[in-house]
């Protein structure tokens, strides 16, 4: 019984090694890293300086900023995205809508495309004034132009809306096929005493959703969070730090400016943060349950 | 009362087709723009008329130029080579894995499966933009900033997420086929190769498509990774520097990168959409909606 246990370790030794050079090796080395002064000035011959990058993080006040921006952006996104899912799920769940064939297969298509290239096009988009949101849809629609170069508040808006335009469809199909799975017979009793729209809504459909809802929300919270392409690619951070969250700022502080030590203990500063979310998603979501 | 009922159901969906026509349009709109773009003959931004939008001819000289012009001391099918090459190692090597261990978690009695599972669960939270900077760092001492660094790197993300799936999978395959094989003398690993994988196929497409969506569609570690010789870079790389996001003088007018865009992106959304009902079942798997 031993012997086979160990034949059996074999099999899942594979990914066990990957897993090891590719997370704990990396985190162990950056926390080495994270002590020294490492950069391309001092590529070969750095030494340790102790504390002094998370002094220099610390103490001038980057980390209550940037903890504050990846709130703002981790927050701002999702509440923005998951509501606009879920209304558009509400909508193509009426049962005398429509076509709701073909307004899904539309508006899933934001989803469909390679979220990077879409980021490309957006950013040429967004260019002020000649990308087309400045030149053309804004406009149309009577609203000033949006500039991410100048204004902090311009440069929220620019991001929040591209990442509810390339996620809304992700949320809105995850609240449609939940929505598509409570029995009709429920609304159908409800009607005979005589319950109204916002009676149903709140008595059935919402706690109906109330898992999906949490595991959605807690799950993308930790994606949002560590999500780093809409950034690197419309504002890179900008103006200033003043939209740098901790996963781009270690990017760009990396191989923008060559300052691998500080680079690295902003790494482990974001890690950090990130086991500490996923181990509340395997608390919340008891997701690993159905696994082992 | 009938009439009041009557005027609330009109409101109601009049509201919900103005939502969901203005829902499209938002929808189509980047992705209409970015392919009138590609059929048009206007090098940059400023040049990008509206009535580019409704054209009167479409132009295909951005498709010419970017299959025949040398960008930037490379050309974008050498690019689009190395991105293929890439990827396909990344979806082979991803299949193989996650098969072999959600095989392993499905049946087979390891000693603390609980705590690897966890283990390298938590390791899914980590998108490869969070570790980029520590694996710069240990792969230039390895000397893995280079093809085989990118697939090691992509590899664990997509297989320890699918491996979880195929454990799903698997779960749901009888044990008894295999009990059957194995006593009429298959090996284990050939019971695996002949029975599993063939009644796990969705999983093996799906995963696979995974594993090469995400090594062509990545742009952070391939530019960190490769950056400095032109030769190596990925299409995506390319994008970036057509876009003139790498530096904006030297970048080849805007029609090309468009047209990049389309010739880059249409085949993976094809594959998206293709693939979407096995994601979403999948996904829904993972979030319990489905019980």
């Amino acid at each position: 019984m031993r012997k086979d246990n160990l034949i059996n370790f074999l099999y899942i030794l594979p990914i066990l090694a990957v897993t090891i050079l590719l997370f704990v090796l990396p985190v162990i080395y950056s926390v080495y890293i994270s002590f020294t002064n490492l950069s391309l000035l001092h590529f070969l011959k750095y030494s340790f300086v102790g504390l002094q990058n998370y002094i220099i993080i610390f103490k001038y006040g980057y980390f209550t900023q940037l903890l504050e921006n990846t709130l703002i952006w981790t927050l701002g996104s999702l509440v923005t995205m998951m509501g606009l899912g879920f209304a558009l799920a509400l909508i193509l769940n009426q049962q005398d809508l429509k076509g709701k064939t073909i307004f899904y297969a539309i508006l899933i298509l934001p989803w469909a495309f390679p979220g990077f290239i879409s980021l490309l096009v957006w950013q040429g988009l967004w260019v002020d004034p000649y990308g087309m949101m400045n030149r053309l849809i804004l406009p149309m629609l009577h609203l000033p132009h949006v500039n991410s170069l100048t204004s902090t508040t311009d440069a929220w808006i620019e991001l929040i809306v591209t990442n509810d335009w390339l996620s809304f469809p992700y949320f809105m199909t995850v609240f449609y096929s939940a929505l598509q799975s409570i029995p009709r017979e429920l609304y159908d009793i409800a009607e005979l005493d005589g319950a109204g729209t916002f009676t149903k809504f709140f008595r059935i459909t919402l706690p109906s959703l109330k898992r999906t809802i949490a595991f959605v929300f807690i799950s993308s919270f930790v994606f949002t969070w560590n999500n780093f392409y809409p950034i690197f690619v419309l504002t890179g951070g900008g103006p200033g730090i003043s939209t740098e969250t901790f996963i781009v700022y270690a990017y760009q502080e990396a191989f923008d400016y060559s300052n691998f030590s500080l680079a690295a203990a902003w790494s482990v500063i974001s890690t950090l943060f990130t086991v500490i979310l996923g181990i509340i998603v395997i608390k919340y979501t008891h997701i690993l349950e159905s696994f082992t | 009362m009938a009439v009041k009922h009557k005027i609330f159901k009109i409101l109601r969906l009049a509201i919900s087709y103005a939502v969901l026509i203005i829902m499209a349009f938002a929808s189509i709109f980047p992705l209409y723009y970015v392919f009138m773009t590609s059929f048009s003959n206007a090098p940059n931004l400023i040049s990008l008329a509206v009535s580019d939008l409704l054209p009167k001819h479409l132009y295909f000289i951005a498709y010419k130029e970017l299959f025949t012009t040398n960008l930037y001391g490379g050309t974008f099918l050498l690019w689009l080579r190395n991105s293929l090459i890439l990827a396909s190692a990344t979806a082979i090597i991803s299949v193989l894995l996650a098969l072999i261990t959600g095989y392993a978690l499905s049946r087979l009695d390891i000693p603390a499966k609980k705590i690897l599972a966890i283990f390298i669960y938590i390791v899914t939270f980590f998108p490869y933009t969070a570790t980029a900077v520590p694996l710069y760092l240990l792969f230039a001492k390895l000397h893995l900033l280079n093809y085989i660094g990118l697939i090691l790197a992509y590899t664990p993300g997509t297989s320890i997420f699918a491996a979880f799936i195929a454990k799903l999978a698997i779960d749901s395959i009888p044990s008894s086929y295999e009990e059957i094989a194995m006593i009429d003398g298959l090996s284990r690993f050939q019971v695996f190769l002949r029975i599993v994988m063939r009644l796990a196929l969705p999983v093996v497409a799906l995963t696979a498509i995974l594993g090469f969506s995400g090594a062509y569609l990545d742009f952070a570690l391939a530019y960190a990774f490769l950056l400095p010789n032109v030769k190596e870079w990925t299409a995506t790389i390319g994008l970036y520097y057509m876009a003139g996001l790498l530096n904006y003088a030297s970048a080849p007018a805007y029609n090309i990168f468009a047209a990049g865009s389309v010739i880059m992106g249409v085949p993976l959304m094809a594959l998206f959409i293709v693939s979407q009902k096995m994601m979403t079942r999948a996904y829904s798997n993972l979030a319990g909606v489905k019980q």
